[in-house]
């Protein structure tokens, strides 16, 4: 006891500086978290969350039982995210250390200002333009693949090719934006050591492998574990703008889902137990994760 | 040590203010403070009178054009307040996001007098928060309200009855279906074909959207035209031109059963129909994949014979086509000869209700009722007089430059509530703004257009809004039309799994109200 | 130094390559503002051009010629501007405090940082505290809900975390407390760190719309996206009362909104910018 109010005393000015984002994140992100019991309850909008009656578990039970689709939107939302997982989240990473690479100042610059501007083009008219690419009609792709002798794709409305447009088109518009973190976390590895490791005569990729993605790991480690815990959460605007109904067996994601009944249908009770549920794998997810990244690469978020 | 002073006091500063702020911001408070109920009217244009005046609040999503004008500050508003001596403050939210603001709007103990119930989900919005005591049931006034009671049709209020009473006043359409059946006057007329002689049946239909495809009617001697265009967005925009024609625009019922439509037999035959278009190249191969914002594209381009769209062409007149360049046609018979129409869902834009949060809800009332009266009705048709229109000879004559301005606004606002389209004085005032040829489509569209009864008076069952009941129908849908999925092999599972999805409930529910209806026989 | 060295193979694949995926990244870019530019009557969807059709400002004059967008560009720069300086003070004070080893109740602090990345309440019991605390119809309402982001604060432990501990105890000897070691030194050294989390912090605030539609009633209190997204839905919705003049096809609008929205956040770029050319690391260390 005593140890621990010496150690408060010690560490005063941290706590001092600690205090108002605490506060900021009492007020706006846990007092809020409060109306998550609606998930367990039957929402009424003139009784308010309190009032409400409880429903117990039947919310969820409903969710897992008498919805016939809800394996195949969790299944959906799973396999969308690993392959983002495999291969949209490297993507940043290659991408900001091949930038680093570049020598010219000017070239530098000018190839950082130009990857991160899909960022900014909203989904609804980036979408439109990847329709308009994938056009079996007058999209460019297939015009490509007939001047090559294939015959033409309606890429949109096979199931098959989904999941990879869905991938390849969130490397495109998101990739560049990723790189401004890891970029930043190069700037803070010593010159010096590139230094001795050139007099070493350390050819490229040994300088990427030892001294650059260490120099970045821990902002790797962190984003990794972040993204692990959002593993139930599919973004809504691009499935949106990209899965016709035509293609909701495999493109049907939980974010879509929640988009139809909870909002379309203002079953805010419903809403809740499904983002609870996503929640909570999350949260499993993340402290597994964490665990393992401490015991075998000695980083972790906590 | 000087610095390490000046961070402390930044830091202090950072907590002190956010601790006034939290504490001091009441200023701002609800929209219903008399301080913040003219955000932008300026201190001289506040007459005498406005201070006496009662006063409402009303949130609405109306979003079109004001030229530039707040929706609480211009002359349009301002003549309404005079003609009915009330304030009125519109919180008017036309991001996408109406229902939250809608939803979280009546969960808050900010509730506005009066609230718009608009798009797919108004008759959901209605039961439910006339479940929930949040509306005023309408019955017991509307008789003290002549012109109310006079202009809106039965139907029209039946739409907004819940648990037999009448939560909301309807804003009529004047249109019985915006939607109509358009071809290229070029190709009917290259290929010979009379629309009133030779486009009769669905087999008529078929044999000249075949020779659309197959005739070269744009005459550059490649194979490369099409019947029909549509786009996708579940059922609502695929091409319904022969739903009613093989009788599965409607609930019907069957066995013991009250059926919607896409449950019919009938359904299942008219996405074989479509399948064979879609086969044969008929129907736009690429409809499913192609954005819907290339639909005008499409229609322009001469490679497409025709489309479906609401009667007013609005985009097509704005690339600078002229509508004469198109005929609107009705749908192919039915089967047993009797005329098909275009289906469309509800008879009102949209409603208005009342909240058990107003106090007065005779000044809302007040305000639509004059909306209903013939003043009211030039009001919205017409605009104001000396700046929209002059009376010659008693005649509105529009001006030349005023035409179709603003008309949007006072539409929406106050409702078309005086419908008769096909009389003076509005009909001389349309024509006045959408020329003959759109005259004569939109009696047109009056004509063949109808509504799904069954569907559209059978009451609204809340507890079937946890279901996700349209999801399966528009994939079965599409995947149908293209061929993705074998009909006659899969029609079963369709149904099945709709009807345990959900669908079984609505069916019962729906049964069993239809039973005791007046629409049983 | 560099005329010394000869280009290696390798290193061109690297140019290449990452000239080739400018490429792509710019061609939306280009395609939104050749769009926006366009005549709307001729902006055809179907046809990959890569050259505006016709030359129009039409949707430009849409855009620009309402009273709304200034208020709302003023409400937006506000919010971006306060926001952004409240959230990076307070994001990175909370994030250095995690960072620090020493520090007793990290463990526990940063769980609870995570959590709330994890778990939110939705956007009704947000609306009723907005209410109890009479923030509704506020410019408050739009920055203090943002200025604690658990994303951010775990992002900047991991670059605090770098900071050498060599460094903290030397200050310490020298007698600074750990306020003094963050103002003047951790927080210099993490420069870059620091200035990514003010693009991200800014971005957000600029972009930001559901606080916009659901806070404010006001119309001289709601922020430019509110605006922007009111004109394309405007554009978009199909009225049955509206004659066609004025009508301007929504992907118009949507273009012009976009680089009209964007373009003064993307001013700020090139000053973020500085800090990533070259590190500043060694130099912090030297000095």
């Amino acid at each position: 006891m005593k140890t621990h109010l010496k150690r408060i005393r010690r560490d005063k000015y941290l706590y001092l500086m600690l205090l108002p984002g605490v506060l900021f994140m009492l007020l706006f992100r846990y007092l809020p978290m409060g109306g998550l019991i609606i998930a367990f309850k039957d929402f009424s909008l003139r009784k308010g969350i309190w009032k409400s009656a409880w429903a117990g578990m039947e919310n969820f039970t409903f969710i897992f039982t008498q919805n016939p689709d809800f394996y195949q939107i969790v299944k959906n939302t799973l396999e969308i995210n690993l392959l983002k997982l495999l291969f949209s989240f490297p993507m940043p990473i290659v991408l900001a250390l091949m930038i680093n690479e570049v020598r010219g100042v000017r070239l530098k610059k000018w190839i950082q200002t130009s990857v991160y501007l899909p960022y900014f083009v909203s989904w609804v008219v980036f979408g439109g333009i990847v329709i308009q690419f994938l056009s079996p009609g007058t999209g460019i792709v297939n015009r490509l693949i007939q001047a090559f002798g294939g015959s033409s794709i309606p890429f949109l409305q096979e199931e098959r090719y989904f999941k990879g447009i869905v991938v390849v088109t969130d490397i495109w518009k998101g990739a560049g934006w990723g790189t401004i973190l890891y970029l930043s976390a190069l700037t803070g590895i010593d010159p010096e050591i590139y230094e001795a490791a050139k007099i070493d005569g350390a050819g490229r990729l040994k300088t990427i492998w030892h001294i650059s993605i260490p120099g970045i790991s821990d902002t790797i480690v962190v984003l990794l574990l972040l993204q692990i815990g959002a593993m139930m959460d599919v973004g809504f605007e691009q499935i949106y703008v990209l899965c016709k109904p035509i293609l909701y067996s495999v493109g049907d994601v939980i974010s879509t889902y929640v988009y139809r009944v909870g909002i379309g249908n203002a079953q805010f009770s419903m809403t809740a137990a499904v983002g609870l549920f996503q929640s909570a794998v999350g949260l499993t997810l993340i402290v597994i994760c964490n665990r393992i990244c401490r015991t075998f690469f000695d980083k972790s978020l906590w | 040590m000087k610095n390490h002073s000046r961070r402390i006091a930044a830091l202090s500063m950072s907590i002190f203010l956010a601790a006034g702020v939290l504490a001091g911001c009441k200023a701002g408070e609800g929209a219903k403070e008399p301080a913040a109920s003219q955000p932008n009217g300026s201190p001289d244009s506040q007459p005498t009178t406005q201070e006496e005046r009662p006063k409402v609040t009303i949130l609405t999503n109306i979003n079109v054009d004001t030229e530039g004008t707040d929706v609480n500050d211009n002359d349009y508003i301002r003549y309404i307040e005079e003609q009915t001596g009330i304030d009125i403050e519109f919180i008017n939210d036309t991001s996408s996001n109406y229902p939250q603001k809608l939803n979280t709007i009546m969960t808050s103990n900010n509730i506005p007098d009066g609230v718009m119930l608009m798009g797919d989900t108004q008759r959901t919005d209605l039961a439910r928060f006339a479940e929930e005591e949040l509306l005023l049931p309408l019955d017991s006034y509307i008789d003290q309200y002549p012109n109310l009671k006079e202009n809106i049709k039965k139907e029209a209020w039946d739409v907004t009855r819940f648990d037999g009473q009448i939560y909301g006043v309807p804003f009529q359409r004047y249109d019985s279906s915006p939607y109509m059946t358009f071809l290229r006057r070029d190709w009917l007329e290259k290929l010979n074909i009379d629309p009133e002689k030779d486009l009769v049946t669905i087999e008529d239909w078929y044999q000249v959207l075949k020779r659309f495809v197959e005739e070269d009617p744009d005459g550059n001697g490649q194979d490369d035209t099409y019947g029909l265009t549509a786009t996708t967005s579940g059922t609502h925009f695929t091409n319904f031109t022969f739903l009613d024609s093989f009788g599965a625009a409607k609930a019907k019922y069957v066995d013991g059963e009250l059926l919607p439509n896409y449950m019919l037999p009938e359904y299942k035959e008219w996405l074989k129909f479509m399948h064979k278009l879609y086969e044969e190249k008929i129907l736009d191969p690429n409809f499913i994949v192609d954005d819907a914002s290339t639909l005008w594209d499409k229609v322009t381009g001469g490679k497409y014979g025709g489309f479906l769209w609401f009667w007013g062409l609005t985009e097509y007149q704005s690339k600078g086509y002229d509508r004469k360049e198109l005929v609107a046609v009705k749908p192919p018979v039915h089967k047993d000869g009797s005329e098909a129409s275009y289906v469309y869902s509800s008879p009102n834009r949209h409603m208005m209700a009342i909240t058990t949060a107003c106090e007065n809800p005779e000044y809302l009332l007040k305000i639509w009722d004059w909306a209903c009266s013939q003043e009211g009705g030039i009001f919205t048709f017409a605009g104001l007089e000396g700046k929209d229109y002059d009376l010659q000879d008693g005649k509105i004559v529009l001006r030349e430059d005023r035409k179709g301005k603003n008309i949007g606004w006072r539409q929406l606002t106050l409702g078309i509530q005086l419908p008769n389209v096909d009389k003076e004085p509005v009909f001389g005032i349309m024509e006045q703004n959408f020329g003959q040829q759109g005259m004569e489509d939109l009696m047109l569209s009056n004509q063949c257009g109808s509504y799904n009864e069954l569907d559209l008076y059978c009451p609204v069952f809340t507890q079937l809004q946890k279901y996700d009941l349209a999801k399966p129908v528009q994939e079965f849908t599409d995947k149908a039309i293209t061929g993705a999925i074998d009909i006659d092999a899969e029609w079963d599972n369709y149904v099945a799994g709709w009807r345990k999805a959900g669908g079984d409930e609505k069916i019962r529910l729906s049964t069993e109200w239809y039973l005791g209806s007046e629409y049983f026989k | 130094m560099r005329k010394r060295k000869k280009i290696s193979l390798s290193y061109m694949g690297i140019v290449m390559a990452l000239l080739l995926f400018s490429f792509l990244c710019i061609l939306p870019f280009w395609y939104v503002f050749i769009s926006s530019i366009s005549d709307p009557l001729k902006l055809r969807t179907g046809d990959v051009r890569l050259f505006p059709n016709g030359f129009s400002m039409q949707s430009y004059r849409i855009v620009l010629k309402e009273r709304r967008f200034y208020r709302g560009l003023l409400v937006t720069l506000i919010r971006t501007v306060a926001g952004t300086g409240l959230g990076l003070f307070i994001q990175s004070m909370t994030a250095y405090v995690l960072s620090r080893k020493s520090f007793g109740g990290r463990g526990f602090f940063s769980r609870m940082v995570v959590f709330t990345i994890l778990f939110n309440g939705g956007i009704i019991p947000n609306y009723l505290i907005m209410q109890q605390l009479h923030l509704l119809d506020t410019i408050w309402a739009l920055i203090l809900p943002m200025v604690f982001n658990p994303w951010n604060v775990m992002l900047l432990v991991s670059f605090f975390a770098a900071v050498p501990d060599s460094i903290e105890e030397s200050a310490k000897l020298d007698g600074a407390n750990d306020l003094v070691i963050f103002f003047r030194l951790a927080a210099p050294l993490s420069k870059p760190a620091l200035m990514t989390i003010l693009l991200y912090i800014s971005v957000r605030h600029w972009n930001e719309l559901m606080d916009g539609v659901i806070y404010i009633n006001m119309d001289r209190l709601k922020p430019l996206q509110v605006y922007l997204i009111e004109l394309i839905m405007r554009s978009s919705v199909q009225n049955m009362v509206e004659p066609s003049e004025n009508f301007v096809t929504a992907l118009s609008i949507q273009t012009t909104v976009i680089f009209v929205s964007c373009l003064p956040i993307l001013t700020l770029y090139p000053f973020v910018q500085r800090f990533f050319v070259k590190g500043i690391m060694a130099g912090g260390v030297k000095g």
